[in-house]
C-alpha cells in the first residue's frame, strides 16, 4: 500500500465513529472588546460561569449577566476577537480535565500542558467552581503534615486538611517554605499541587527544575498562570488547582496545595471587576473579594472515613508591603485560614532563616495533629523563646544579671540557633525530636552558640547509629518509651564527649 | 444612557401605537410617531433611534407572537420548501406568524442554517466540517 493510501485509511478509521449532527446552538454577537473583557448581546439563556467559544477558538467565561448583554472574560488572546464576531455558548460550566496523568506535569489553567512533554490524557472533568464539602462529610484535623522545617513542625504544626497562611514581605522566603514542604512529602503518600499565580516564568522554571531534581515531581502537579497571561487566567488558576486536588481527595488521597500567591490573585480579580464596572470598595477591591478567597480556601478539608478519608491541606501565600499585615487582603486571608506563618525581613537579614516570627505565627488546629513525641519536646520551646525575647532587651545593658536570667538567655540563644535551617534540607520528624530533646533537656547549654549547627548535624548522625530503639519507637508509636529515652540520653552524652 | 433606557422608550412607543384599535389607525400612528420623535429631539435622544427601533421590533414581535427567522442557504428556496419550512417553524415555535429573511451564502457549501433571535439551527456542511475538525483535534 502506498503511503498516501495508508494515510487515507488511517483517517477513515479515525472518523469512522464520527457522527455529525445538526445542532441547535445559542449564539451572541460581540458588541465591545476591551482589555480581556468582551461584551456580548444575545446569549439570553447563558448561565453564570458558562464557557463560550469565539470564532478563533479562544474560550471565554460569562461572568456578568446583565439585562441586555453578557460580560465575558477571555481565557487567552483577546486580540483576535473583533466586534461583530459570533460567540457560541457551550452549555457547560467552566471545567478542567483532571486525572493521574497530570502528576509530574506543568499545565496551564485549562489543563493544557506547557512543559513540552506531550499531551495529557485526562480521566475525568471537574467543574472549576464547586461548593466546598459539607459538614457531614468532614472530620477534625488529626494527622500531621510534616513540613520538615523544625521551626514549623515544632512551633506552628500543620495538620492534614488545615489551611495555614504563609505571609511576609517580598524576599523573605515564603516560596522557599512551600517548596521545602513539597520536597518533604516524598514517601508520605501525598499528592502536591503548586499553583503559580502571576509569577515570572523564569521563577517557575527554576522551581520546577528544583522539584524534579529533588524527585518531587513524581507526586506534584504545577498549575501556572504566568505574569504575561491575561488577568482572567490568574483569576481562574487557584480554582483550577483545587479542582485537580479534589479529584485526588475524592479518591481518598491526601493532597497538599500551595497558592503562590493570593495577593496577585486578588489584584487580578480587582482588574477584572473594575473592567466589568463592578463598584470598587476598600483599596479598589470589589465587595466580594473576601468571598473570592473564602470559597477557595473552604474547599480545603479533611473528609471522614465514610467519605473516603481524603484531605486537602492548603498553604496560601500572601505578600505584604512593608510588613503591613493590616492591609485589606492580608487581614481577610488571616481571618479565613487556621493560622499563619509570619516571615520578617529583619530576621531574614539577621541570618535567622527560615525568618519565622515565632511570636506572631500561630496554628489554630495543628496542635492536635502533632505527634506525641514532638508535642512533648516542643511544649516548652515557645515559652522559652517568648521569655528570651523579653530578656534580650535587658541583656543589652550589661553583664550584671543573675544566674537564672543568664541561663535563660543562653538557652534562648541556642533555641534560636537550633531553629535555623538551610533551604532544601527538610528534616525527618524523629531527627527533629532528637535535636529538640537535646535542647530542652539542657544538653546544648555547654555547646558554644556558633557550633550548634555543627553539633546538631553530628548528633543526628550519631543517634541514627547508636539510639536505634529510640528512633524506632518514635517512628512506629509516635512516642518514646523509658528504655528508648535512656538510650538517647546515653547517646547524647557520648556524642558530647566525642564532639569536644 | 443605559441599554435598558432604550427599552423603556420602546415600551412607551409600543403603548402609544398599539394599545387599542383606535391607536392602531394609520393617522393616529403617524401622529403618535411624530409626537415621539419630537420628544426624542427635545431630549437629545435621536441618535438612539436605531436602538429604540430594534427594541420596539423585538417587543412588538413578542406581543403579537411573531417569529423572525434568518434562513441561510447556498441557493434560493423553492416556493414549495418555503411554505413547508414556514409551517414547520410556526409549529415548532408556536408562533402566529413567521417572517423569513432569506440569505444566500456559498460559504455554507451545502445544507441550511436557520437563526431565530440567539438560537441557531445549523445543519450546513460547513458546520459539520467544523465539528469534524474539533473531533479530530481532540
Amino acid at each position: 500500500m502506498t503511503s498516501k493510501n495508508l494515510i487515507i485509511e488511517n483517517l477513515k478509521k479515525e472518523i469512522a465513529h464520527f457522527k455529525k449532527d445538526a445542532t441547535t446552538e445559542r449564539v451572541g454577537t460581540v458588541t465591545e472588546v476591551f482589555d480581556g473583557i468582551v461584551r456580548v448581546s444575545g446569549l439570553t439563556t447563558i448561565k453564570s460561569s458558562e464557557m463560550v467559544t469565539f470564532p478563533s477558538g479562544v474560550m471565554g467565561v460569562a461572568l456578568n449577566l446583565e439585562e441586555d448583554s453578557v460580560g465575558i472574560i477571555v481565557l487567552g488572546d483577546y486580540a483576535t476577537i473583533k466586534e461583530g464576531d459570533e460567540v457560541k455558548a457551550t452549555g457547560k460550566i467552566l471545567e478542567i480535565g483532571v486525572g493521574e496523568a497530570l502528576v509530574g506535569r506543568t499545565v496551564d489553567v485549562l489543563g493544557k500542558p506547557i512543559d513540552g512533554m506531550g499531551a495529557v490524557k485526562a480521566s475525568a472533568t471537574y467543574p472549576i467552581e464547586r461548593v466546598a464539602s459539607g459538614v457531614i462529610t468532614r472530620q477534625g484535623v488529626d494527622q500531621p503534615m510534616q513540613t520538615g522545617i523544625k521551626a514549623i513542625d515544632a512551633l506552628v504544626p500543620i495538620g492534614r486538611g488545615q489551611r495555614e497562611l504563609i505571609i511576609g514581605d517580598r524576599q523573605t522566603g515564603k516560596t522557599a517554605i512551600a517548596i521545602d514542604t513539597i520536597l518533604n512529602q516524598k514517601g508520605q503518600n501525598m499528592i502536591c499541587v503548586y499553583v503559580s499565580i502571576g509569577q515570572k516564568d523564569s521563577k517557575l522554571r527554576k522551581l520546577e527544575t528544583r522539584l524534579r531534581e529533588g524527585g518531587a515531581m513524581d507526586y506534584t502537579v504545577i498549575v501556572s498562570a504566568g505574569a504575561s497571561d491575561p488577568a482572567a487566567l490568574a483569576y481562574i488558576a487557584p480554582y483550577a488547582g483545587v479542582s485537580i486536588a479534589e479529584y485526588f481527595m475524592d479518591k481518598g488521597q491526601d493532597v497538599l496545595i500551595v497558592y503562590d500567591d493570593l495577593s496577585k490573585h486578588a489584584v487580578a480579580y480587582r482588574e477584572i471587576s473594575l473592567l466589568l464596572r463592578r463598584p470598587p470598595g476598600r483599596e479598589a477591591y470589589p465587595g466580594d473579594v473576601f468571598y473570592l478567597h473564602s470559597r477557595l480556601l473552604e474547599r480545603a478539608c479533611r473528609k471522614n472515613k465514610d467519605y473516603g478519608g481524603g484531605s486537602i491541606t492548603a498553604l496560601p501565600i500572601i505578600e505584604t508591603q512593608g510588613g503591613d499585615v493590616s492591609a485589606y487582603i492580608p487581614t481577610n486571608v488571616i481571618s479565613i485560614t487556621d493560622g499563619q506563618i509570619f516571615l520578617e525581613t529583619d530576621l531574614f537579614y539577621k541570618g535567622i532563616r527560615p525568618a519565622i516570627n515565632v511570636g506572631l505565627s500561630v496554628s489554630r488546629v495543628g496542635g492536635s495533629a502533632q505527634i506525641k513525641g514532638m508535642k512533648k519536646v516542643a511544649g516548652t520551646i515557645k515559652l522559652d523563646l517568648a521569655q528570651f525575647r523579653e530578656l534580650e532587651a535587658f541583656s543589652q545593658f550589661g553583664s550584671d544579671l543573675d544566674e537564672a536570667t543568664k541561663s535563660q538567655l543562653e538557652r534562648g540563644k541556642r533555641a534560636v540557633e537550633l531553629l535555623k535551617q538551610p533551604q532544601y534540607s527538610p528534616m525527618l520528624v524523629e531527627h527533629q525530636i532528637v535535636a529538640l530533646y537535646a535542647l530542652v533537656k539542657g544538653y546544648l547549654d555547654s555547646i558554644p552558640v556558633a557550633k550548634i549547627g555543627e553539633f546538631e548535624k553530628g548528633l543526628v548522625e550519631y543517634v541514627e547509629q547508636n539510639a536505634k530503639t529510640f528512633l524506632k519507637q518514635v517512628r512506629e508509636k509516635k512516642m518514646w518509651e523509658d528504655d528508648g529515652e535512656a538510650e538517647l540520653k546515653q547517646a547524647i552524652e557520648d556524642f558530647k564527649k566525642v564532639f569536644a | 444612557m443605559s441599554a435598558s433606557r432604550t427599552k423603556e422608550l420602546a415600551e412607551v412607543l409600543l403603548e402609544m401605537t398599539d394599545e387599542n384599535p383606535e391607536a392602531r389607525e394609520e393617522a393616529q400612528v403617524k401622529k403618535s410617531l411624530k409626537e415621539f420623535a419630537t420628544y426624542l429631539k427635545k431630549k437629545g435622544l435621536l441618535r438612539k433611534a436605531d436602538a429604540i427601533i430594534a427594541d420596539y421590533r423585538r417587543l412588538y414581535n413578542k406581543k403579537h407572537n411573531i417569529v423572525e427567522a434568518t434562513v441561510t442557504l447556498t441557493s434560493r428556496l423553492s416556493e414549495h420548501t418555503r411554505v413547508e419550512l414556514r409551517e414547520a417553524l410556526k409549529k415548532k415555535h408556536n408562533a402566529r406568524e413567521v417572517h423569513m429573511l432569506e440569505k444566500v451564502d456559498q460559504r455554507l457549501i451545502g445544507g441550511i442554517r436557520i437563526q431565530i433571535e440567539d438560537e441557531v439551527y445549523d445543519s450546513s456542511i460547513q458546520n459539520s466540517l467544523k465539528q469534524l475538525q474539533t473531533e479530530l483535534l481532540k
